[in-house]
């Protein structure tokens, strides 16, 4: 599989704390909606600033477009549109204003400028100045901004904080079309894992500086099948020393017995012989295993 | 390389539009000429006097520059030196700058090129406004005769250099406090505070070691050779290497 961004052992210490990205191995498919998940302080925007070069990096490598970032920042950064935390906007100047100070560093034609702010949206806002601009307005800006110069990569930074349930499905949708359309590879950080659910088609968690898990969304959500299976019966007692009799890892937890890794098959012959020993069974239930589900199992152990 | 820093300055240009800085140049330079005129319009029989005289124009250059010179200037240089460089901060925009295709020392030179652009425009329109006050009062008042004399470009424009190069000491370091303080207050108060100083120093003989002293040595006529143009030369050029050394290898760019 071809990667559009890399990074191999990246760590990262900020003077006088402690470490705050430890050797992370970030893989970023070409064509893909990266969601990078994480806590408020789990190192997100540590590890997208380093890609960026806007801090500088002090251990591990960088590779963008199979390119070291270091060497080939210029050629590499021309094909990068970036968003990172609130929006970089001239409060001072107009949304057209604004892109055409982007215009003359990416030196593209100006008639670019109407293409996105048609795209975002935006095409009617004239002459009222960026700082007017309501939150979901500059962030939409913001993103025409970063698409301006036709970029392969998009490197957003939670894009959708302080946006309205309205805003934050525009957003999506927008993400979306570029991506499907124009092949983009977008790679966004969020907190919010419904929106990175409903968008990205590989996820990368990231816990105080370390990557806890990186691989399709699909891969993700198969291991809710090996999810842990809650039994409730009328003799808990009896029935963990059944099971433990013949073999399978049982604990009593909160007034139940919890399995782990139990297949389908396994749970309709273990309720049989529970059965088959007078035991009653309450029910038997496997836990809700969805995103937030694994991404607090993860964060926690 | 060239190329690069054009399309750099002429993107840091566009900035400057609708700016507090492009307003501060605009008014500043046109403030002290407008009093003059106001005062001309006000004290018709001097002001015949005055355009009648072949000293007309050193006449208008001197009423200018005195109020100009010593405060204004250099507290006008001060202000847009800082607001040009924080529009990045209080725009949140160093991330944005850092993250596009352009080179350090670029970026560095392009914004510092605006600055000194700008003090070009300033100086440009102020001798129109100097202009403006030897002429106008003649428009509008039968009594007052057109100057006579012809305007001395060359020493208007000798005279406006040589107060440029003894902006630039103040140019360099306010640039290189505002790229180091994210707080606005910080570099316009040592600079005031700098500026001050060299206002009480003007009188002490070894006053001109101060950077922000020269226009006010300038305009009383009582500097050393050197304070013309090698010491502010060389101020502006330590101040600028100093600054971009800090700029460059400032740990973080955003």
């Amino acid at each position: 599989m071809s990667f559009c961004l890399e990074t191999t052992q990246l760590s990262y210490r900020f003077t006088g704390q402690e470490t705050a990205l430890e050797n992370i191995h970030l893989q970023v498919p070409q064509g893909s909606i990266y969601g990078f998940l994480g806590p408020n302080g789990a190192g997100k925007t540590t590890t997208l600033k380093l890609v960026l070069g806007l801090l500088k990096k002090q251990q591990g490598h960088i590779t963008i477009f199979g390119k070291p970032f270091e060497q080939h920042r210029m050629a590499v950064l021309q094909q990068v549109g970036a968003l990172i935390e609130s929006p970089s906007l001239y409060s001072h100047l107009s949304a057209l204003e604004n892109l055409q100070v982007l215009q003359t560093i990416y030196r593209c034609p100006s008639q670019r400028i109407h293409e996105v702010l048609q795209l975002v949206d935006l095409a009617n806002t004239g002459h009222k100045k960026a700082g007017q601009f309501s939150l979901g307005m500059k962030q939409r800006l913001a993103i025409a901004m970063t698409l301006l110069h036709r970029p392969s990569l998009l490197i957003l930074d939670e894009p959708t904080n302080g946006l309205d349930p309205n805003g934050i499905i525009e957003m999506r949708e927008l993400l979306k079309t570029i991506n499907r359309e124009q092949g983009i590879t977008i790679l966004i950080s969020s907190h919010l894992l419904p929106e990175i659910e409903k968008l990205s088609t590989h996820i990368g968690i990231i816990h105080k500086g370390k990557l806890l898990f990186q691989d399709t969304l699909e891969t993700l959500m198969r291991s809710t099948q090996q999810a842990p299976v809650l039994i409730s019966t009328n003799n808990n007692t009896q029935s963990l020393q059944l099971l433990q009799a013949q073999g399978v890892h049982v604990a009593a937890a909160n007034g139940h017995l919890l399995m782990q890794g139990v297949s389908k098959e396994k749970i309709a012959l273990i309720n049989r012989q529970l059965v088959l020993a007078g035991i009653d069974v309450y029910g038997i239930h496997t836990q809700h295993h969805d995103l937030e589900a694994t991404f607090m199992d993860l964060i926690n152990h | 390389m060239q190329l690069s820093f054009f399309y750099s300055f002429k993107s840091e240009w566009l900035k400057t539009r609708h700016s507090l800085a492009s307003w501060l140049t605009i008014s500043g330079a046109f403030f002290i000429p407008a009093i003059v005129l106001f005062q001309r319009l006000l004290y018709v029989a001097d002001s015949a006097a005055v355009n009648a005289s072949p000293q007309v124009w050193e006449h208008l250059y001197k009423d200018n520059w005195q109020y100009m010179a010593v405060l204004l200037l250099p507290m006008g240089v001060i202000l847009v030196s800082s607001l040009i460089t924080q529009l990045e901060v209080k725009n949140n925009a160093w991330k944005l700058v850092h993250s596009t295709p352009q080179k350090l020392h670029t970026i560095f030179s392009a914004k510092l090129g605006v600055i000194l652009l700008m003090l070009l425009q300033f100086f440009l329109l102020f001798n129109i406004g100097i202009y403006l006050t030897g002429v106008v009062p003649a428009l509008f008042n039968r009594q007052i005769p057109f100057p006579g004399a012809v305007f001395p470009v060359i020493a208007y424009l000798r005279g406006s250099g040589q107060f440029f190069i003894a902006c630039l000491p103040i140019v360099a370091l306010q640039y290189l406090l505002s790229l180091q303080f994210r707080n606005f207050l910080v570099p316009v108060g040592i600079g005031l505070a700098l500026l001050t100083a060299s206002i009480i120093a003007a009188k002490w003989k070894y006053g001109y070691i101060i950077p922000y002293i020269y226009g006010t040595l300038k305009f009383i006529g009582k500097q050393p050779a050197a304070a013309l143009y090698t010491l502010p030369l060389s101020y502006f050029c330590g101040f600028t290497i100093a600054s971009w050394l800090l700029y460059y290898y400032k740990k973080q760019k955003a």
